[in-house]
């Protein structure tokens, strides 16, 4: 009896440790030909956005994929993306583009979201492969990515090879909305969510707009924070525990770290970053807080006066979920003026003149539901839909203007890649 | 997940073999009505140290971690006819504490715990007590920078501990413990030796 008794609780300390998983992103730096290539030119990218045909490589990434160019400002300087979405595991690879020699090198790492496997990716772009035109500006007869993608650090030696089939869907006031700023943490991505180093990383993902968490700390400073309290899914371990809320601003900089180091950041900072640093269009602050949403109010017009000087098309809008906010939405004096975003009754938001009603996809597709909200001029966002089923069917079958998920790239390949 | 598939493996087999073992031996009957039953109070203070790696971040903060420090804790224990026991354990603990200095300010964070655990125990050697028990932590963050703020967070935990026990008298007994408390959401843990003093105060047949 004591030798059970003592080996049980041996066991239950063996087996109580957590298996953590991690996703160790692969090193682009090492592909000699690629470091010394030279930049490649714009005229050169958008023509090589279109949906392609894997002809080699489809047992990993399945039968086509969506290729789409992305971009963000960094210290003044335009950092270009090409993504890649598949249609199979939420598979992307994403690259960076440069010439040598007549050819296009595309040199990057490739991941896949239903679990953590990753790799370098290697691709190219020959003369003969459209690389000709392409350099000249000119969309080619025929365009074909040839190269290999390998797993985790290891040099890429398997085929994959693209060829182009037709063009991007392109309808353009669909919103690929990425919750939590782009993407959670805990899906293991390289950044850490409403984090602004993740507002620049989402369009990347095939993201045109973004919903973050708004907080306030208590010396009254609007931050991004998605939990109630401090924790280690979110943050850096720091001794600071319990809500957020208890500590200043100052506190809250100076001692804690997302997981990934970033700074908590403010609400100004996160706007800042989408107006000057990126292209994204729509920007949904969720209401975290059931204070008065008036300073936030406040800081929606004044980035959407922001972006409007930048000849910017950007919509900003406060979340209503639930009745504490929709109350203190209606207690402003000019509440039909505060471009909201509903997501209770239909009544509700009539009464809120909000610009976006917002239902839960359990609710399915409720095609009658969004024609009668389009009807009065309003636009419907579905949240949060992450199961890649959902996404074709609602993107198949619904009629919705946008869609909030945290797999955008999986959006990304069923809206460009829908015929 | 191979890991724990193994050794949950290893410990099915043997409970298998103790029933076994059990079953093959001769019944041999105990008068539960004639085994004494009581309630035994546990007041205990020793030392503390933090075991899990502290690192302060933002490394740009200067400051150094104290990690060792004082425990006291209180255990009320049920000691029943049969050979698990049960019971409360309750005290406080300094997990760890470090002062900062940033540029012209200085500051200090002190976090703290208070154990709210259920605990089993079982006799496994002649007064050598083994000890596991569930429950929570009440943590609890002092921070002296840009004002004081004091905050609150109940955490999941649990506890381990083995003790032996060296009887005064029938009430009074001196125990020597070693126990370590883990606090599973913010990854919290310390090591504990303490001098216990057992009270048994409530007695009966």
């Amino acid at each position: 009896m004591r030798t059970t008794v003592i080996i049980l609780l041996l066991c239950i300390v063996v087996t109580g440790c957590r298996k953590t998983y991690e996703v160790i992103m692969p090193d682009t730096s090492r592909w000699e030909l690629f470091n010394n290539a030279s930049p490649l030119p714009n005229v050169a990218r958008q023509p090589m956005e279109g949906v392609y045909a894997i002809t080699e490589g489809q047992g990993s990434f399945g039968e086509q994929g969506a290729v789409k160019w992305s971009h963000v400002i960094i210290n003044g300087d335009t950092l270009y993306h090409l993504s890649v979405f598949f249609g199979k595991d939420i598979a992307y690879l994403i690259c960076e583009g440069k010439q040598l020699n007549g050819n296009i090198l595309l040199n990057g790492y490739w991941r896949k979201m239903v679990s953590t496997a990753t790799g370098l990716v290697q691709l190219t772009i020959d003369p003969t492969g459209g690389a000709t035109a392409l350099l000249g500006g000119q969309t080619p007869a025929s365009l074909t990515i040839k190269g290999f993608f390998g797993n985790g650090q290891a040099v890429p030696a398997t085929p994959l090879s693209l060829t182009y089939n037709r063009k991007l869907n392109s309808s353009p006031s669909f919103v690929i909305a990425a919750h939590r700023s782009g993407g959670r943490t805990s899906d293991l991505l390289p950044v850490s969510e409403n984090s602004v180093a993740m507002i620049l990383k989402t369009p990347e993902f095939g993201s045109t707009g973004i919903e973050v968490d708004v907080r306030f700390t208590s010396d009254g400073v609007p931050i991004l924070y998605h939990d109630n309290t401090l924790n280690l899914r979110e943050v850096q371990k720091c001794g600071l525990v319990g809500p957020i809320e208890n500590y200043t601003y100052q506190q809250l900089s100076t001692f804690v770290r997302l997981v990934h180091g970033e700074k908590i950041p403010t609400l100004r900072e996160a706007l800042d970053a989408v107006v000057y640093q990126t292209e994204l269009s729509f920007v949904w602050l969720d209401t975290k807080y059931t204070s008065s949403i008036a300073p936030v109010h406040k800081i929606q017009q004044e980035y959407m006066q922001k972006a409007a000087a930048l000849g910017r098309k950007l919509d900003i809008v406060i979340g209503i979920p639930g009745e504490d906010q929709y109350n203190q939405l209606l207690a402003l004096p000019d509440y039909t003026n505060v471009p909201s975003l509903c997501e209770l009754e239909t009544e509700k938001a009539d009464k809120l003149q909000s610009k976006i009603w917002a239902p839960r996809f359990t609710e399915g597709t409720q095609n009658d539901a969004v024609a009668a909200e389009h009807g009065k001029g309003r636009r419907v966002f579905v949240w949060t839909v992450d199961e890649p089923a959902f996404i074709t069917n609602f993107i198949r079958d619904g009629h919705f203007d946008g869609m909030l998920s945290n797999f955008p790239s999986c959006v990304a390949f069923n809206y460009y890649a829908r015929q | 997940m191979r890991v724990n598939k193994f050794f949950i493996t290893l410990l099915l087999s043997l409970l298998l073999l103790q029933v076994a073992h059990a079953q093959s031996r001769r019944p041999h009957r105990i008068d539960s009505s004639n085994v004494p039953k009581s309630f035994v109070l546990q007041l205990g203070a020793g030392w503390s140290m933090y075991s899990n790696p502290v690192r302060i971040k933002p490394p740009e903060l200067n400051g150094s971690v104290q990690r060792f420090s004082g425990i006291g804790s209180l255990r009320l224990m049920w000691y029943p006819s049969y050979r698990l026991r049960m019971g409360f354990e309750t005290g406080y603990t300094h997990f760890y504490s470090y002062k900062v200095k940033t540029g012209d300010s200085i500051g200090s964070l002190h976090l703290t715990a208070v154990p709210l655990l259920f605990v089993f125990s079982m006799q496994v050697v002649r007064r050598v007590n083994v000890y596991a028990g569930f429950g929570a932590f009440l943590e609890t963050t002092r921070l002296r920078y840009d004002g004081f703020v004091k905050s609150k967070a109940f955490v999941l935990g649990t506890n381990v501990a083995v003790s032996y026990t060296y009887p005064l008298n029938n009430r009074l007994s001196l125990m020597a413990e070693a126990e370590w408390l883990n606090a599973y959401d913010t990854r919290d843990a310390a090591f504990n030796l303490q001098a216990r003093l057992a009270w048994r105060f409530l007695r009966w047949r």
